[in-house]
């Protein structure tokens, strides 16, 4: 019997933990688009709703057991409007707004156009985002993010070694996010 | 079924504005917190956002994923390992049976361990002051609780004595009569 007292062998669990991992990258590689889609029209925060995306299928993972295996689809779509829910609840207790944010707000109630805040704009800011770093920051964040390079790859092509990159690269995207909140204020 | 299920669905209105980003923080706050809790808005929201092209998730963000939970699971086999071995340390003071209640007590009871034994000095301070404020009010003299409670005592003490002390007087006296029969009878034999 194991700790739990649920009377399980290691040979079980094992089989039990490759299973889950197997439906989690299935999941990943159905839904994860999806679900940072959700995220992103929620928060509005590209860097932030991608670890919000990232969040889900973690605590998917985690809440495995108790899931009964139907409408996956639904069911992880629950947890990201959770995990939204309370970004957006923190956020907004962090943000005390000024007059003139307030009645930015109000005039800002009108339905925008699908495309405006997912596509093409989105793209454009990114890449003037990326832009706006210095080197060796603005290339690989460029690479990364427009040309969805991984930084294996960028390593091999800029002839640098791969932890570099990946140090250059959480740096980037730090200052990538912190300047995307910058605009949003 | 909870409270939150039984308000209205989210329509498919109120979808397509939390879709375009339109919907203000207190209707997404409002709409979220049923669909988090709803299967049926749930797969319609899924729906609805499927419609529209999908942003493509980063290179890195199944391997970031993960991590994640590789992090936090090697996190919660670090705290186990510690709280076992707060509670192997009690043990070795003759204070807990360490194994099966390192495995069993969940580790916020374990962590609260040492925090027990800071306050023990406290309250081993706090008895004897206690102790010796009933000692100088007389609790413990010729009229306070402990004399009367001896007094007590030995009263019951002094009853159950003399019963006794009766029981084997009259024993005694049976048995005197024995002896005198047995006597008599040997006497006669030996005749």
């Amino acid at each position: 019997m194991n700790e739990k007292g649920y009377g399980l062998e290691m040979k079980e669990v094992t089989i039990i933990l490759s299973r889950d991992k197997e439906t989690l990258e299935r999941w990943m590689k159905a839904y994860s688009g999806l679900i940072f889609t959700i995220c992103y029209s929620m928060t509005g925060d590209y860097f932030q709703s991608e670890d919000l995306a990232q969040e889900t299928f973690v605590s998917a993972y985690r809440a495995m057991g108790s899931f009964d295996g139907k409408k996956e689809k639904a069911w992880l779509v629950k947890i990201a409007s959770n995990k939204c829910r309370d970004y957006l609840k923190s956020s907004a207790r962090r943000m005390v707004p000024s007059e003139d944010q307030v009645f930015d707000t109000v005039k800002d109630t009108s339905p925008l156009p699908e495309e405006e805040v997912i596509g093409d704009d989105l793209e454009r800011r990114l890449k003037d985002l990326c832009g706006s770093l210095r080197e060796p920051y603005r290339t690989v964040a460029t690479e990364y993010f427009i040309h969805r390079k991984h930084p294996e790859q960028i390593a091999r092509e800029t002839g640098t070694n791969v932890k570099t990159v990946q140090t250059q690269f959480y740096r980037a995207r730090a200052m990538l996010q912190r300047l995307w909140k910058e605009e949003q204020l | 079924m909870n409270h939150r299920m039984i308000e209205q669905h989210v329509t498919d209105e109120q979808l397509l504005r939390m879709r375009g980003g339109a919907a203000t923080p207190e209707e997404a706050d409002r709409w979220l917190d049923h669909i988090a809790d709803c299967d049926l808005c749930a797969q319609r929201m899924a729906e609805l956002f499927e419609e529209i092209p999908q942003l493509e998730v980063t290179p890195l963000f199944c391997e970031s994923v993960w991590r994640e939970i590789e992090e936090t699971s090697e996190q919660s086999n670090e705290r186990i390992v510690v709280s076992r071995t707060i509670v192997s340390r009690t043990d070795a003071a003759g204070r807990r049976s360490a194994a099966v209640a390192g495995e069993r007590r969940p580790a916020a009871r374990q962590e609260r361990t040492p925090r027990a034994m800071r306050s023990y000095p406290f309250k081993v301070v706090l008895a004897a002051c206690v102790t010796l404020i009933l000692m100088n009010a007389g609790m413990f003299g010729s009229n306070g609780i402990g004399s009367q409670t001896q007094r007590g005592l030995a009263d019951k003490m002094l009853e159950s004595k003399e019963k006794i002390s009766q029981e084997l007087k009259d024993t005694s006296q049976r048995w005197s009569g024995f002896a005198d029969i047995l006597d008599l009878t040997e006497g006669d034999e030996g005749l």
